[in-house]
């Protein structure tokens, strides 16, 4: 049963990797993503997450659960509220027997999951202030 | 029918909106109808994608009211 969590508290990323060990698998790969100071010339300061939260649970239990029926094992965490510099945004954690599918799911999920959960950022820039997905 | 609206569009718009809906209903039809509501936002609105009951539902598939618990607009997602 995978693990998915939409939380305002910090992430744990040590105590979720240890979540994934299991000694029916050999490969564990995990992503975080973190909150960059710079893009090209746009410097943030902090990122404000919001969700639609219980569409965004389900979607992700359901992206997890199509991975887990393949055989592996499956942790998702994103935080919501207003984050700092390095802090991180989400952690994804794919355990497998070995390391391809590992690295191949792990990939599918975080991909997935920035074109289709339904949680929005919103950049405190030094120049602005601007929501993730438009220009202005 | 309430609608219930996020990220950009809950700041300009508000976080839930009442729109009238035939009995049945398509997403492109929502969106259209809200565009119709709020035409100073019809170009935030053009970009959105529409969830009923929680799930993404095709631009034209056929929704019978009876079966729409919830509605809510998605703008371009940006978690990540």
């Amino acid at each position: 049963m995978a693990y998915i969590k939409l939380q305002t508290e910090p992430i744990d990323v040590a105590a979720l990797y240890q979540q994934l060990k299991n000694p029916a698998y050999g490969g564990i790969v995990t992503f975080s993503g973190t909150v960059r100071e710079w893009t090209e010339d746009i410097q943030t300061q902090k990122i404000g997450f919001t969700a639609y939260e219980e569409m965004a649970q389900k979607e992700l239990e359901k992206l997890a659960a199509l991975i887990e029926a393949q055989g592996a094992s499956v942790v998702i965490v994103h935080r919501l509220g207003e984050l700092a510099l390095m802090e991180e945004a989400v952690f994804i954690g794919v355990a497998a027997p070995h390391r391809k599918e590992a690295f191949e799911w792990c990939q599918y999920l975080i991909d997935t999951l920035k074109s289709d959960v339904p949680i929005w950022k919103k950049e405190y820039n030094v120049e602005n202030i601007r929501w993730g997905g438009t220009i202005r | 029918m309430k609608v219930k609206l996020f990220a950009y569009l809950a700041e300009k718009i508000g976080s839930e909106v009442e729109l009238s809906l035939p009995q049945q209903m398509t997403a492109a039809e929502i969106l259209e109808k809200l565009q119709e509501q709020y035409p100073e936002h019809a170009l935030d609105l053009q970009t959105c994608r529409v969830a009923i009951n929680q799930t993404f539902a095709a631009a034209d598939e056929i929704y019978e009211e009876k079966n729409v618990n919830e509605i809510a607009v998605i703008p371009p997602v940006s978690g990540g």
